[in-house]
């Protein structure tokens, strides 16, 4: 039998990666839309006091890159996220360069789920790691 | 098959979040609360895990009651 299309296009060992950096000014405003305003992550000096060298950047800042993850870095936009777990190894700090990576790990063509492994770098030196499934649910 | 549906019974509870759930061999999905096309797919890994078997695409979309489901499973491991 030939190949689906989901199979085709959802292969182990797609990958993916790309830079990015999360601004003070976000961090604010997640703040106030999350409610979180832990002092580790809105103020810099008590943050320091805390022995980080910088304000933390909130954990979902890193996260939200799966969400661009199975939104846009895909073969194709017909993804949902039907599952998501992390681990936080080091933090994070304003306008550091960081590097979101993920591959695909395992394809299901019978359910069209493929399993994804990301993680979040700065440098060498691993931030946070995860696995994430997204469901393939094209349109009709 | 009444007695692999038994088997499998907690992992219907643990998918669908659901303990005591009524799930009987004649059941479609839409007749059970939860059930929708996630579940279903965790429901399919999950029990692909357990028993260590693989079902294909062709397979998945054949299951349109429980019965189909739990006779897949019970071709497939041999179930007494």
């Amino acid at each position: 039998m030939p190949e689906s299309l989901f199979e085709q296009r959802y292969v182990p060992g797609y990958r993916v990666a790309w830079p990015f950096s999360v601004s003070r000014s976000n961090i604010t405003r997640f703040a106030r839309m999350s409610g979180d305003f832990n002092d580790i992550h809105v103020d810099a000096q008590a943050a320091r006091e805390h022995g980080f060298s910088d304000q933390v950047v909130h954990g979902v800042f890193l996260l939200a890159q799966v969400s661009r993850l199975v939104g846009e870095m895909l073969p194709d936009p017909h993804c949902v996220m039907a599952s998501l777990s992390v681990d936080f190894h080091k933090p994070a700090h304003p306008d550091e360069p960081l590097e979101f990576s993920a591959d695909i790990a395992e394809v299901h063509p019978a359910v069209k789920l493929v399993r994804l492994n990301y993680s979040v770098r700065k440098g060498a030196e691993l931030l946070c790691r995860g696995r994430v499934e997204a469901a393939w649910r094209p349109g009709p | 098959m009444d007695d692999l549906l038994n088997e499998i019974r907690p992992i219907f509870e643990e998918i669908l979040d659901h303990p005591g759930i009524q799930i009987e061999l004649s059941m479609s999905a839409a007749d059970v609360e939860g059930w929708d096309s996630l579940a279903h797919i965790r429901l399919i890994l999950r029990l692909e895990q357990a028993y260590g078997v693989r079902f294909s695409a062709e397979e998945v979309a054949g299951f349109l009651v429980v019965r189909d489901l739990v006779g897949a499973l019970h071709q497939k491991i041999g179930h007494a």
